[in-house]
């Protein structure tokens, strides 16, 4: 009998083995969605009845951001609820990725998020490898009441991939120059122009000055300190992060992967974009160094603009009500800046490129709620979404009439804290021609191997600029050999 | 007697009584058992099986399309997309961190025992504060030494008094060593092995050497050192495989700089959450770590009856 039970707990076990992934043909073609969801009828009245189930990193502007569209939403479908899941940004990604496992693999739809949040560089992994998200093409084809018109080119094309829409466009992200007014006045420094990116030479010869004046200057800080004793940096910021390395190799002429899939990182270009970074880290001006040590970790929150000891700030517009308002950050609380200004980002190198992204909402292929979520994310775009979205002043509007429209909410929000003059259209500063981001090498790189070549950009960056100079081209040459390694790996099963 | 010959009936009865009534006399024993059991198999066995069925497919947390050796023959391929040289890369610098940190961490935890199993007045203390780092978790551990050993950490803080500056955690020809470092501040767990070891020593013996005139490092040598080393293998065993699971450095410094502290156990982790989702993959390293532990493991039981003291009798 104990020989037959062992027996049978083996069986179970190894047979539980299976119960954890599910067989998929390798030819099956990923990301066509449900067709049960597809074919149905998504018209909703005021009256509907529904409970949506949302998943939206813990953050604060991202939760400003979907209390906005709930809010506004609930205006139209009052009887559709919402059972809101905040995520740590750290583990957002897997903490989905499992719930959709869950569902899928125990044939339990409910585990999952009906709507979540995503950036456009998730799509690609969940929609080619793990394939959860429901394409959202078909069933607007199907939608008689909405269409596409409307909505900026630039970002639909953020969420398209091969032609199948998957991503709600929620905003648009592009970094700009943040800059503390009170401090480039107390430095005796012009504010950066509005209307034209200033070059590299220039940038550098601006954070010269304002480090020279600031250094002198014994006006006071928000927190009571005089700048002299604190400033120590010019330029807060990660650039050692995708949104800013990138688009700083692609400025110097350098690129990542080219068309045929060939990794050409390792160049003089890319040695120059990293030399002129380090270049800023570097050198000082009165007490203070032109650009933050990434070592110090300090950049990744923008502590040290946000404590008013450094004057600029390279970020999106999506953090932009955390500069506005009293924050509490790191057990600290962090005052609002009390005079905001906003540039375009400088043309470093020569070539203008700026780095941007999209974020937006995707609704789960199996989703329960499929109604409601569909009529979620179609408010999302909707011009009430995206005024609502623009109340809390961290939105960059995804729909072509309102980036343009002078009087739109976006540009008009925030009167209690933003002066008349501030310079929304850097937010939208050539983005038709120079935006880019990681996601335009990607489709020259296997899907395994993206996020690892994205990394070793990150990686040349951080020991070029903590290295010694004439080791700058050693360490591209390193990063871009681990890359060739990346991608031959992905390529291969 | 009557107990002894009640258990050893407890023990084979069940053959003569039936599973029937074996089950319905010892239910509640295992009602009581249940739940560790029930864990032991849901958070351990099934993990362990499940991970090697997926180390057999291309699975990447939802779904697996090819099933077959592909994971195992891409970690021992050499070509265009193998990654034997990568792989074998990790478990280099694996073993030469278990070479180094293993024996150096044993013999300063065995010497800081023999000082502490002096008795001198104060000892106590001494024995306490030694212990006491070993109850931080590794992870926090980790942070704590990465903010020590940061570019403006106090290690540099301290340096700057000399005039000097080191990069630590953050140079490539710095970090291996700065590692092995933070590694010794766990030796107190050891030493409470060792003292425990050490207190097992019948006094006797160092009484029959003194009478022989048997001067201290004789004594150590002689007496001190071959009555631990059961303690020395079982330790050493231990060490060994916490050398080669090594993971903690991952909170401190990730990779290290130019890969160069990128352990076989960090290329696991990676492999499965880095981004790519490649969770078959990272199940066949992680059951070619286990196979190179275990292997590591049977040599040194195979080899310890030449060297260990088991006492009389055994």
């Amino acid at each position: 009998m104990k020989k037959i039970l062992a027996f049978i707990c083996s069986v179970c076990l190894c047979a539980a083995c299976f119960a954890g992934c599910t067989y998929v043909d390798p030819d099956k073609e990923k990301g066509q969605g449900n067709q049960n969801i597809i074919n149905q009828d998504m018209t909703i009245t005021a009256d509907f009845e529904g409970n949506i189930k949302v998943a939206a990193p813990d953050v604060q502007s991202h939760k400003n951001a979907l209390n906005a569209f709930i809010k506004s939403f609930n205006v139209k479908y009052p009887k559709i609820t919402f059972k809101v899941e905040y995520i740590s940004l750290d583990n957002y990604k897997s903490i989905v990725t499992n719930a959709a496992s869950s569902a899928i693999n125990l044939n339990k739809h409910g585990i999952m998020y009906d709507v979540f949040w995503l950036s456009e560089m998730f799509i690609n992994e969940w929609v080619l490898d793990t394939d959860f998200i429901s394409p959202l093409t078909p069933i607007i084809e199907k939608d008689a009441s909405f269409s596409l018109d409307g909505i900026n080119e630039t970002m639909l094309k953020m969420c398209t991939l091969n032609d199948n829409l998957y991503m709600m466009p929620r905003d648009y992200n592009q970094v700009v120059m943040y800059y503390n007014k009170d401090m480039f006045d107390a430095a005796r420094v012009d504010y950066p122009s509005d209307t034209e990116a200033m070059s590299g030479a220039e940038f550098k010869q601006m954070c010269m000055d304002l480090g020279a004046g600031l250094s002198k200057s014994t006006a006071l800080n928000g927190y009571g300190h005089k700048f002299n004793e604190q400033v120590r940096t010019i330029v807060d910021c990660n650039v050692a992060w995708n949104a800013l390395d990138y688009p700083l190799v692609r400025s110097f002429g350098g690129e990542v992967v080219d068309e045929n899939g060939e990794v050409v990182f390792a160049s003089e270009n890319t040695k120059n974009a990293i030399a002129y970074w380090k270049n800023l880290v570097d050198t000082t001006s009165g007490y203070a160094n032109l650009a933050v040590d990434l070592s110090t970790g300090a950049a990744k929150t923008g502590g040290l603009f946000r404590m008013q000891t450094a004057p600029i700030y390279l970020h999106t517009r999506a953090v932009m009500s955390d500069l506005l308002d009293n924050v509490e950050m790191a057990d600290q609380v962090m005052l609002a800046i009390p005079n905001l200004g906003v540039a375009p980002m400088p043309n470093f190198g020569g070539t203008y490129t700026v780095g941007a992204g999209c974020s937006g909402y995707a609704m789960y292929k199996n989703s329960v709620n499929s109604k409601a979520a569909y009529n979620f994310l179609k408010h999302v775009v909707s011009v009430e979404g995206q005024n609502a979205y623009s109340e809390t002043g961290d939105c960059v509007p995804v729909l072509d009439s309102l980036l343009k429209a002078v009087n739109a909410k976006w540009r008009t929000c925030r009167t209690d804290k933003l002066s008349h003059d501030f310079n929304h259209n850097a937010f939208i500063f050539k983005m038709a021609d120079s935006a880019c981001s990681v996601t335009d090498f990607y489709p020259n790189v296997p899907l395994k191997a993206q996020s690892g070549v994205t990394a070793r950009i990150e990686e040349a960056f951080k020991s070029g600029i903590g290295g010694k100079v004439n080791e700058i081209m050693g360490n591209v040459t390193t990063a871009a050999n681990s890359m060739k390694r990346d991608i031959a790996q992905a390529g291969r099963l | 007697m009557r107990d002894s010959a009640n258990i050893s009936s407890g023990l084979v009865s069940h053959k003569k009584l039936g599973f029937k009534k074996w089950i319905k006399r010892d239910y509640g024993c295992y009602l009581f058992l249940l739940p560790i059991i029930s864990g032991f198999f849901i958070f351990t066995v099934y993990p362990v099986v499940s991970s090697l069925f997926y180390s057999f497919t291309d699975y990447n947390g939802i779904y697996f399309s090819h099933v077959g050796f592909f994971q195992y023959q891409k970690i021992f391929s050499l070509g265009y997309g193998g990654m034997l040289k990568d792989v074998a890369y990790s478990f280099g610098i694996t073993f030469l961190y278990a070479i180094i940190a293993v024996p150096l961490g044993m013999v300063l935890g065995y010497v800081v025992a023999l000082i502490c199993n002096r008795e001198v007045k104060g000892v106590r203390v001494f024995r306490l504060l030694y212990y006491m780092p070993t109850i931080i978790p590794g992870v926090a551990m980790a942070l704590l030494w990465a903010d020590v050993f940061s570019l403006n950490g106090i290690a540099n803080q301290f340096l700057d008094l000399f005039g000097l500056h080191s990069k630590f955690l953050e140079g490539e020809d710095s970090a291996f060593a700065t590692l092995l470092f933070t590694s010794l501040w766990g030796i107190g767990g050891s030493v409470i092995m060792w003292l425990a070891s050490l207190r097992n020593i019948p006094p006797e013996m160092y009484e029959a050497a003194d009478l022989d005139g048997a001067r201290y490092f004789t004594k150590l040598f002689k007496i001190t050192v071959p009555m631990s080393t059961p303690m020395i293998f079982y330790n050493l065993i231990n060490a060994i495989i916490g050398a080669l699971q090594s993971f903690d450095t991952y909170a401190m410094v990730g990779r290290g700089p130019n890969d160069c502290l990128y352990f076989i156990a960090v290329r696991i982790y990676e492999t499965a959450f880095g981004g790519g989702n490649q969770y078959g993959l990272a199940s066949a390293l992680g059951w070619l770590l286990f196979a190179v532990i275990a292997i590591l493991t049977m040599i040194m039981f195979f080899t310890n009856k030449s060297w260990v003291n088991y006492g009389d009798g055994e």
